[in-house]
């Protein structure tokens, strides 16, 4: 009996020194290598946008790393795919943050980021979005909440001015019920009304149906001068389909959701010859795009930069620096440090690299982006640019550039 | 009014077209088999994509290439049925149930692992509707989805009614026992419920991505859907699902005219609870 309960003793002292020794192994892993999570739309709606922003991701962090990583650690990404589901979106942010520890969440679209943002600020880790416009943020970040895309409240007033200017004066709306979509038509509507403008349908649609007849019927029978139609690359190819059936007698301006070069090829170019988008848009000629435009076409097969990618290097290359000036890789830190790197005052800096260069001298830096300024308000917002693009022989073709200069005043 | 009545009722008909192909072989199954097999809406999705990938990737006219996916599918099903279904028929419906929906977990998964994030579709032209006295009433591709699901019926019921493979299944649906005392080969009637089953999800699959997109969720979404029709007209009653389904598909796609399109399918399980409050068995009253 005595001598089983020897054996017992030793077993648990060996397999307690084991656990102890595999745990201070892990524990000197983790403080080795910056933890960053990754959790953006791999598959579903918004994947054919996501998967180059994911490896706009990679390279970024190369380049990063190839620098010694911030703090002189490499950054190791987690990655989790929402799929553009909000309850894999929530899955994958709890296992990024209770299993792989990592200290900020990159790269959500807005439903996401409205689903996860408390839990994030709970366990104190930042969120970092460059796609997530959605109306529900503008006031309600700013502590673990940024992104570097500007509100939809932007591209509603983008969208409405186009529509004004155009001489349009009655608009048709078909909403798809998710939080990006209606954030968008929302402040289309409130901006176009607002002109002088009157919205004659205003439809809202579930997505996954077969059919949206009762929407386009509705559109048709009203006899808009335009339709806008705030809804995602699935659902645009059943309604524009359905719409161009029944013979479409307007000009159609597409929510940035469903404008990608995806929807050529998904819709068809010859029935959208013609059609309009309304799309964030970047620094077009800055400095810092100008650096972004050299490295993407370096590291990427092709060379055409795609949509939300100046975002997303923007992002990274922040959190980046953020770590760098808290001296920890923490969520904390970076929260508590993403301003000292992204705005005034300070040296201005366009690239992760020339931003290093002058923290290691004692500088302060003002990181200026691809995207745009990157300058965050107490919200975490940022301003941006919007442009119109237009459908001309299978490829969308800039007709239009608004910067946020142009539309301060109504954004104030 | 009577213009969007209209209306709505071809493409009511058009979506019960669909419907039926996919829960005609839905029916077959349960009424040999008798066991809701719940992965038959995988089927569809698995139509499509292989109809798809002969289609776009290797430049096929999408006749060809449907016929190819259609007999893909087929075997598919049948491997799945042979490999899964079929030693688990000893442990009753339940196990069969359980594990066909462990089998639309796993097929659901492997295909959206395999196919990717892009949303995709088949290379078909877009042609505006045909009028009738000025109302933009039915499509080309309507008019073949359409003919497609006429056509299935009338060789079904050839089959069930001329030869004798259709005769040997009525037997054995009427009665497992009765019909191997007389000396049918019910594995051969199983193994021709499978492949016929899974060839009608192909077509369904194939028709529905004509009209929508060819995308992981294709048969996810539909297979409640099917569910729906096949209580409706009566399960075990092949005939009763062929007027389920197109009752169903009429009856959703009109109930859009008065709610919003995002209730299409509360309209269609409303439909099947009050039809089966007054009618426990289905309209055709099946089992």
């Amino acid at each position: 009996m005595f001598r089983r309960t020897r054996i017992v003793r030793r077993v648990l002292v060996v397999g307690l020194s084991l656990a102890l020794l595999a745990g201070l192994s892990v524990g000197v892993a983790r403080a080795e290598e910056v933890r960053f999570g990754v959790l953006t739309s791999l598959s579903g709606p918004l994947g054919t946008e996501g998967k180059p922003c994911f490896e706009t991701i990679q390279w970024t962090v190369e380049e990063i790393n190839k620098f010694g990583g911030p703090l002189g650690m490499p950054i190791k990404l987690f990655v989790a795919d929402t799929a553009t589901d909000v309850e894999r979106g929530i899955t994958g942010a709890r296992k990024l943050i209770t299993m792989d520890r990592v200290i900020n969440i990159i790269g959500p679209s807005s439903s996401i980021v409205v689903a996860i943002m408390k839990f994030c600020a709970d366990n104190e880790v930042p969120i970092i979005s460059h796609w997530s416009g959605s109306t529900r943020l503008t006031t309600s970040g700013g502590e673990y909440q940024f992104r570097t895309c500007p509100d939809d409240y932007f591209e509603g007033e983008v969208a409405a001015r186009f529509m004004w200017d155009e001489g349009f004066r009655k608009a048709a709306v078909i909403t798809l019920d998710t939080e990006d979509t209606i954030s968008i038509s929302d402040a289309l509507k409130k901006r176009f009304a607002a002109m002088g403008g009157e919205v004659v349908v205003d439809e809202m649609v579930v997505g996954g149906q077969t059919t949206y007849r009762t929407a386009a019927r509705k559109v048709l029978a009203k006899r808009p001068d335009v339709l806008f139609p705030a809804i995602d690359l699935d659902t645009l190819k059943i309604v524009y389909r359905e719409l161009y059936e029944m013979g479409i007698t307007f000009t159609v301006v597409l929510a940035s959701n469903a404008v990608q070069q995806a929807t050529m090829d998904i819709v068809g170019a010859d029935i959208l010859e013609g059609v309009y988008g309304e799309k964030p848009a970047n620094a077009l000629g800055s400095p810092g795009y100008a650096i972004f435009e050299q490295k993407y076409r370096e590291h990427m097969e092709d060379g055409m930069v795609g949509w939300f990618t100046p975002n997303m290097y923007d992002a990274v290359n922040l959190m980046a620096l953020a770590v760098e000036v808290a001296g920890e890789a923490t969520g904390k830190g970076i929260s508590e440090n993403i301003r000292k790197v992204a705005n005034s005052p300070g040296i201005k800096v366009y690239s992760y690299a020339e931003g290093l260069a002058h923290l290691l001298r004692g500088h302060e830096i003002n990181y200026e982006g691809a995207s745009g300024s990157c300058d965050f308000d107490e919200f975490g917002n940022v301003l941006g640019y919007a442009r119109i693009q237009q459908a001309k022989g299978g490829q969308w073709v800039d007709i239009k550039f608004y910067s946020s200069e142009d539309l301060a005043e109504a954004i104030r | 009014m009577l213009t969007i009545l209209l209306q709505h009722t071809v493409f009511g008909i058009v979506t019960g077209s669909i419907l039926l192909l996919a829960t005609i072989g839905f029916s077959m199954i349960y009424t040999t088999k008798r066991f809701l097999c719940i992965s038959h809406g995988e089927l569809l999705t698995i139509g499509a994509y292989t109809t798809y990938i002969f289609h776009v990737f290797l430049g096929w006219n999408l006749l060809y290439s449907g016929v190819i996916g259609v007999v893909i599918t087929s075997l598919v099903g049948l491997a799945i049925a042979r490999g899964l279904y079929e030693p688990m028929e000893r442990h009753g419906p339940l196990v069969l149930l359980f594990t066909s929906v462990g089998v639309t977990f796993c097929l659901h998964g492997i295909l959206e692992f395999i196919a990717g994030p892009s949303i995709r579709s088949f290379r078909t032209p877009i042609l505006p509707s045909i009028r009738v006295g000025g109302i933009p009433l039915i499509t080309m591709n309507e008019i073949v989805i359409i003919s497609i699901a006429m056509g299935s019926i009338v060789f079904l019921h050839v089959v069930l009614t001329r030869t004798r493979i259709g005769k040997a299944f009525r037997a054995m649906a009427s009665n497992v026992d009765l019909a191997m005392a007389r000396g049918i080969d019910t594995a051969r009637i199983s193994m021709f419920v499978w492949i016929y089953a899974s060839a009608m999800a192909a077509v369904a699959g194939i028709l529905l991505a004509l009209v929508t997109s060819v995308n992981p969720d294709l048969g996810w979404t539909q297979i409640l859907i099917i569910l729906a029709a096949a209580i409706l007209g009566g399960l075990g009653s092949i005939y009763g699902v062929m007027i389920g389904a197109i009752l169903l598909g009429v009856v959703m796609d009109v109930g859009v005219i008065f709610f919003p399109s995002g209730y299409r399918a509360a309209i269609a399980f409303a439909l099947m609870i009050i039809v089966l409050l007054v009618k426990p068995k289905g309209i055709f009253g099946g089992e």
